[in-house]
């Protein structure tokens, strides 16, 4: 049974933490990353655990490098994405651009990218990532990417009243002539606390798409810098022990990644996702439990971590498994095609 | 449950509390423990002691091949279309309401549909959007909700615009003029020495517009010149409505896809930006164009993403028009978001 139900899922995406360690200290950052927190994989251990996972998984597309700030480094980040590159995988770095500090610095790191094959560059930044990295710093380092045949993506997170982040970035000029270009994208993305002392920020809560089921789960599979193999990539991944799939041992990453289909609870996030879920399980007491929620991670912890939750779950699963599998399969049936 | 009482239960649950006013919401995060620390009890649900049946698990092993049938045979079409309840028990799967109407179950319905099979040979595009609507496959929605976010995005920004329309001097790029005028000719509005005169006054002299409006104004002007200067604004700012961003960059309250980067994959298909604005509307437009890919139906793809560049289209200029950005009256709105549309539809070779 349980290798029937591995058959049935497969990653499209491999996501590299290449280190917690990050050139900024954000205040509400999901892996509490600062120049100051260690762990990192080794140059050698990630160019193993790509390789590893292009051979057991042919589904493959893509790997993403982030972290942390994947860019510290340096030299084996380059050697990684020109070995993905390599072997036919689209690569992709996610990083807050504090190496575009100058033109020349932007440049500097913009033509190593490029070298080494890298497809698309995704800057984060926001009210929080700009009390260290500041706008400008964004749009060089956009600017050089770009210049570079680079496909670039700017997120940034939702702003509080005050905060002017998204519009000052939108305003530039030479941010306005890259759009047209099509060559950047930019994009205001949803934002969620970590810490009781968070302030409010101007998002609103869209239902529909925290409704939907998580296709992270199943569809990425995740190294962490402790070279653990996580099940998602989400924003409280660090948070929820049951996203940890165990420790890489080098051979070991495609029975960990399919362990996960013998965890009735995975198809079900990946199906209804954790929002819907807790309602579903909850009842009339889900108001409450999910008020304030904007994140679909956001409810996917408190999902996990709620002792009434996993109650009523464990209650009630047993009678929900032929309906949410028959859902799986129909859905992965027609994906296929 | 109060969420005071909830938090104080998912504190309870593992999270150890950092200093005071800076507590820690979900716990401490397994990043700043060496080796990411020892993991204990998982809540987990194993499959494997569910109790379902051998041949419930061979069942779901098949579904795959089901649905081939379903999709390949004429015969299993109109069975499963008949009843797609008895059709699932039939093959030992579920079919309670929660899976009659989930979407990848109301795709089938909609793939073998007769009717809807009917309308695709016919190329009647509407027609099949209809049915896809009428069986839940696509959402209903309000049309009015975008307009008017965008209209609250563009008059929050609309001194920006305004300063962005003046900088940019409406100059027409050549081909933007040439289809500008053919265009025009097309439209049965044939362009009068005057109308075209004034034209090439625009372009040429780089002036927003004819009159002492700091924006653009068209009072008076004929309609091709309220055509040029709406394609001028737009198409210089806008570019394709499919393709480069404005106006979501100025909406504070976009929606982006919460899976945070994984674009190549889990993003819908198209890259609609003032689209991403309404959630309906992009999960609809997503589901078409898969409809019309399982159909091998290129043809319903192009009319639903030729409806949503019109559509976006449609709020943006509206939008100006209200921020009194762009004025013109009814008919002249009218023959400009079909020319902005036209121009779009080109640009991106639909």
């Amino acid at each position: 049974m349980d290798d029937m139900q591995g058959a049935a899922i497969a990653p499209h995406s491999l996501t590299i933490l290449c280190t917690y360690q990050c050139t900024a200290a954000c205040k509400q950052c999901c892996f509490e990353s600062s120049p100051e927190v260690r762990g990192r994989l080794s140059g050698e251990d990630i160019i193993a655990r790509i390789t590893e996972a292009r051979c057991e998984f042919p589904s493959l597309k893509l790997v993403a490098f982030s972290g942390g700030e994947a860019t510290l480094l340096k030299q084996a980040l380059f050697d990684a994405i020109a070995h993905a590159t390599s072997l036919g995988l689209l690569t992709r770095i996610v990083s807050n651009a504090s190496w575009g500090k100058t033109v020349n610095s932007a440049n500097r790191m913009a033509d190593s990218l490029s070298r080494s094959g890298l497809s698309e560059l995704n800057i984060s930044t926001g009210k929080d990532h700009q009390e260290w990295v500041p706008s400008e710093s964004v749009i060089n380092a956009a600017q050089a990417a770009v210049d570079r045949g680079i496909f670039t993506l700017i997120t940034v997170e939702a702003d509080d009243q005050e905060s002017t982040c998204l519009s000052s970035i939108a305003y530039d000029e030479r941010v306005r002539r890259m759009l047209k270009t099509k060559s950047l994208a930019l994009q205001s993305n949803s934002w969620m606390p970590f810490r009781r002392d968070a302030e409010k920020r101007v998002q609103e809560r869209n239902f529909a798409e925290m409704r939907k089921g998580c296709e992270q789960i199943f569809g990425n599979v995740v190294v962490t810098p402790h070279d653990n193999l996580s099940a998602c990539c989400g924003l409280t991944l660090e948070h929820i022990p049951e996203m940890r799939l165990g420790h890489c041992d080098g051979t070991n990453m495609g029975s960990l990644y399919r362990s996960q289909a013998d965890d009735f609870l995975k198809f079900w996030i990946h199906v209804e996702g954790p929002y819907a879920i807790i309602e579903r399980v909850m009842g009339k007491e889900s108001a409450d439990i999910l008020e304030d929620v904007v994140h679909i991670c956001q409810a996917c912890a408190i999902m996990h971590k709620n002792p009434q939750i996993r109650e009523a779950i464990e209650r009630e699963y047993l009678s929900i498994v032929p309906e949410v599998m028959t859902r799986f399969h129909i859905k992965r049936a027609l994906e296929s095609r | 449950m109060k969420r005071r009482k909830f938090i104080q239960a998912s504190l309870l649950a593992g999270a150890l509390p950092a200093t005071a006013g800076t507590e820690r919401l979900y716990g401490t995060p397994a990043s700043l423990t060496p080796g990411g620390g020892k993991v204990g009890d998982k809540f987990l649900l194993p499959l494997s002691r569910s109790g379902l049946p051998t041949s419930t698990w061979n069942e779901f092993a098949a579904v795959s091949q089901i649905i081939d049938n379903v999709v390949g045979s004429k015969t299993e079409s109109d069975i499963f279309f008949k009843s797609p309840k008895n059709y699932l028990r039939t093959h030992g799967l579920d079919a309670s309401d929660k899976t009659l109407v989930d979407k990848s179950v109301l795709m089938l319905t909609c793939l073998t549909d007769p009717v809807v099979q009917e309308s695709v040979a016919k190329s009647d595009w509407d027609a099949v959007l209809e049915h896809y609507r009428a069986a839940g496959l696509l959402e209903n929605r309000d049309p009015a909700l975008l307009q008017k976010q965008v209209l609250a995005a563009v008059e929050e920004s609309s001194a920006e615009i305004a300063e962005i329309m003046k900088s940019q001097k409406m100059v027409l790029r050549e081909e933007q003029e040439q289809f500008l005028l053919e265009f025009l000719e097309q439209s049965g509005h044939v362009p009068t020495e005057d109308d075209l005169a004034t034209v090439a006054q625009i372009v040429s002299s780089g002036m927003a517009s004819p009159t002492a409006c700091s924006v653009v104004t068209v009072c008076g002007a004929a309609v091709t010149v309220a055509v040029a200067v709406v394609v001028a604004v737009v198409t210089l700012t806008l570019v394709s409505t499919t393709a480069a961003s404005y106006v979501d960059v100025y909406a504070s309250e976009l929606v982006s896809n919460p899976s945070y980067g994984m674009s190549t994959e889990d993003e819908t298909p198209f890259t609609g930006s003032i689209a991403k604005l309404d959630p309906v509307l992009v999960r609809n437009t997503t589901r078409a164009i898969r409809m019309g890919a399982l159909l091998g139906a290129p043809g319903l793809q192009a009319h639903v993403v030729k409806s949503l560049i019109n559509e976006e289209v449609r709020v943006f200029m509206t939008a100006l028009q209200k921020a009194n950005l762009f004025t013109a009256n009814d008919e002249q709105l009218e023959l400009a978001i079909r020319a902005v549309s036209a121009y779009s539809y080109r640009s991106i070779d639909l």
